[in-house]
């Protein structure tokens, strides 16, 4: 046991130094801001704007998705820096809830009363009318900007835009962020909604004071998605094994709450939010998924099979469309047969 | 005017109160305990039938109802289950064709299901009448946990496929769970919901392709299936027969009541007590604990605690009127406490002084003193709904507009606690 010991001492000595090394790392991103289009249940294609990850800035050589790529900073990796390049016809900025950036120029101040700038960075001395229209500096159309965090903390995390967010991040303008340690296995359920008739708005111009969708305030979310899709385009998710920690990262970017919620299996251990940790894990069957929130749970199924995931304010139909029996924020996960542990957990005992 | 406590008065009141009740049906004696069915197997039947509602409407639902009665009940019957016992539930479905598939999931229950046709979420029973689903699982925990249809959710449950599952813990029927600082004397059901009228109107008309679960808008909300004042009725009156259970909780001062919490339906409503703060001590059938065996160590105080749909909140509230600066029942120096009476304000005085009759306004619960156990004269057409001078608190919903039922009020998620003098008989 004492040989054991040391050679879990010599492991645990290896991995700080890799823990060390990584903390003069600093991972880049070139994404682009770009149009797209997703093609809902049913057939019905719905105008999106969504974020690419490129080879390089302005490369142009990524699929737009939406959710935008999934953003990974690696343990000990305290700087993240990300290349915007913006293709849509309006101006955007980026935004990571919770995180504070560091080479902010904004906010980007508009008078209030149209779309002019007159400010960035304070509020312009004794205008009292003026509004802020993104909260760092912006992208324009056709052009680039770089957004840095220089002190990125660990956790689960919602990187979106930052300009017009009610709309924006609407249209897709939204992805995941994570940094710090990993789990062996992870799972990834990002929530969001659309509402068509905003986005065919917005692309057609209908959009804004004046227009005939005016504002968010008309939002009526129709399809209700799980990483970009609605059951039942969506498929089950392969969750690790039976016996076996895995951690659920739950995101939010929809306007409504939604309580995710897993059938049939263990209870999860709610660990954090918003990527704070808790002192004490919540054991429960239901998770509080606010708007803009992120939630990080672990499942440890005591049994291999299929798990339903869903969606527990029932947002199951898409568009209403009866005839598909099933539709929204719908999935499964796939757990595997437990696996023999290996030898590393008798150092544990 | 009005009279200090008078326990043998109370002791005198209760007879006629109890002719009175038996007349009208009202909550001098409406049952305050959970009403639900015990055992190990429960044979279930999804059917259809009709619900009323405060406002006097009336709503077509889909309901469990026990394979030996003769109908639907909302919500279904609620499951009463020993700790440890391996549970089996079957399920038929006599719902119309156009219905479709129907089924049970057991949130947070590990649950074997075998028969009928596999579905999206579970094995479902077509509508053939005769097809049989058997769910099976072992009530492996105690607690508060909830059942529903797992077949198109956003209609089945809309349309009233729920139910509550009590599992009782090994330690005995007087705790919540398996530790000491979960006892009860008393404990209550609120299992809420919601309801969109249009939803139900579609389908009595057969017009299923109109029902659109995204343009849901809930206008009508129930406590255990009954709008207030329903709730405050007994269990099991004539004039609601798919609408049994009521929501009538009562006490003694002192005692320790649980309320098991359930949110049923689709939106999260904040329900607020009124007269203490309480304790939740657990959600979704787990003790809010900071490590395996402590019970509920990390309970904490509020009073208004959120109940999300498909999650089981459990609070413990108790009263003893502490706090209120004055002696709830009117002692005076060198009286005997009442049982469970808080001494910090034993003796104190009344600090009003009560106005004349004609220019006060009775409410429908006052008893005509201020004091607990007291009574007083009322005014001639006042309902005299207090007859035992219990101490009224509203228990509802802090979503006011969920106060309503179909836009009148009052209506909705509402009920009261009643805090009665000491002697009453709670049934």
């Amino acid at each position: 046991m004492l040989k054991i010991k040391w050679v879990f001492a010599g492991l645990l000595t290896a991995a700080l130094c890799v823990t060390m090394m990584g903390t003069s790392a600093a991972v880049v991103f070139n994404l682009r801001a770009d149009i797209t289009t997703v093609t809902m249940p049913g057939g019905t294609v719905v105008p999106m704007w969504g974020y690419a990850l490129d080879s390089a800035p302005g490369a142009g050589d990524g699929t737009v998705t939406v959710p935008g790529p999934l953003l990974i900073v690696p343990p000990g990796d305290t700087t993240l820096t990300i290349n915007l390049t913006n293709k849509l016809p309006r101006p955007t900025s980026l935004h990571i809830i919770g995180q504070v950036i560091a080479n902010n120029a904004g906010p980007v101040w508009t008078d209030g009363l149209s779309d002019v700038v007159i400010s960035s960075g304070f509020r312009p001395a004794n205008n009292y009318t003026a509004r802020v229209r993104s909260f760092a500096h912006e992208t324009a159309p056709n052009g680039a900007q770089t957004y840095q965090w220089t002190n990125v903390r660990p956790g689960t995390f919602i990187y979106q835009s930052g300009t017009n967010p009610a709309m924006q991040v609407s249209m897709g303008l939204y992805g995941g962020m994570i940094a710090g340690s990993r789990y062996g296995k992870e799972v990834i359920l990002f929530f969001s909604e659309i509402d068509p008739v905003i986005n065919n708005a917005v692309v057609n111009g209908d959009y804004g004071p004046g227009r005939p969708v005016s504002s968010m305030l008309d939002y009526h979310a129709k399809y209700f998605l799980i990483n970009g899709k609605a059951y039942p385009d969506l498929q089950p998710i392969a969750a690790g094994h039976a016996n076996q920690n895995i951690l659920l990262r739950f995101f939010n970017a929809g306007l409504e709450t939604h309580i995710p919620t897993v059938l049939n299996t263990s209870h999860m251990s709610i660990v954090a939010e918003d990527g704070v940790r808790f002192t004490y894990p919540k054991k429960q069957v239901t998770v509080e998924l606010l708007a803009g929130k992120t939630v990080e749970a672990v499942l440890r199924p005591s049994a291999q099979g299929q798990f339903a995931l869903l969606d527990r304010r029932l947002n199951l139909t898409n568009a209403g469309l009866v005839s598909q029996g099933g539709g929204g924020m719908l999935t499964s996960l796939q757990v595997g047969a437990p696996v023999p542990l290996a030898p590393i957990y008798m150092l544990l005992d | 005017m009005f009279k200090r406590i008078d326990i043998g008065r109370c002791r005198t009141l209760l007879a006629a109160a109890v002719v009175f009740s038996m007349v009208l049906g009202v909550t001098v004696s409406a049952s305050a305990t959970i009403q639900g069915i015990t055992g190990t197997t429960f044979n279930l039947v999804a059917r259809t039938g009709n619900i009323s509602t405060s406002d006097g409407d009336s709503f077509l639902m889909w309901g469990y109802g026990l394979a030996t009665a003769a109908s639907m009940q909302y919500p279904g019957p609620t499951l009463i289950l020993q700790q440890g016992q391996t549970i089996t539930v079957t399920l038929r479905n006599e719902l119309p064709a156009a219905a479709g598939n129907v089924s049970i999931v057991f949130p947070g229950q590990i649950v074997t299901a075998s028969g009928g046709v596999q579905g999206l979420l579970t094995r479902e029973a077509p509508p053939d009448l005769t097809t049989t689903v058997t769910y099976t699982f072992v009530a492996s925990e105690p607690g508060t946990y909830l059942y529903h249809s797992g077949t198109r959710p956003d209609l089945q449950v809309e349309m009233g496929l729920v139910g509550a599952i009590i599992v009782r813990p090994s330690l005995g029927a007087s705790y919540a769970y398996n530790h000491a600082n979960t006892q009860f004397d008393r404990e209550f059901l609120y299992l809420l919901t919601e309801m969109d009228p249009r939803i139900h109107r579609s389908v009595a008309l057969g017009m299923y392709n109109q029902v659109d679960t995204s343009n849901y808008y809930a206008t009508n909300w129930f406590i255990n299936g009954r709008n207030f004042p329903d709730v405050m009725l007994d269990n099991n009156i004539p004039w609601l027969p798919n609408q049994p259970y009521n929501c009538q909780p009562r006490m003694h001062p002192g005692e320790t009541v649980l309320v098991r919490l359930i949110g049923a339906g689709r939106d999260p409503h904040p329900m607020h007590l009124h007269g203490a703060d309480f304790a939740a001590i657990a959600v979704d059938g787990r003790t809010l604990e900071s490590a395996p065996g402590q019970g509920a160590d990390l309970q904490w105080e509020a009073n208004t605690i959120r109940v999300l749909p498909g999650q089981t909140v459990d609070v413990t509230w108790t009263w003893t009127g502490q706090g209120l600066g004055w002696d709830i029942y009117g002692h005076v120096a060198g009286d005997p406490l009442e049982p469970g009476e808080d001494p910090t304000d034993h003796a104190k005085p009344f600090p009003v002084i009560i106005p004349p009759r004609d220019v006060l306004t009775f409410g429908q619960f006052y008893s005509g003193s201020p004091f607990l156990g007291g009574a007083g004269e009322l005014p001639s057409g006042h309902p005299g709904l207090n007859a035992f001078g219990g101490f009224f608190y509203m228990w509802h919903s802090h979503t006011e507009k969920e106060l309503t039922s179909n836009d009148i009020w009052p209506g909705g998620l509402v009920s009261f606690m009643i805090v009665e003098p000491p002697g009453v008989p709670i049934p």
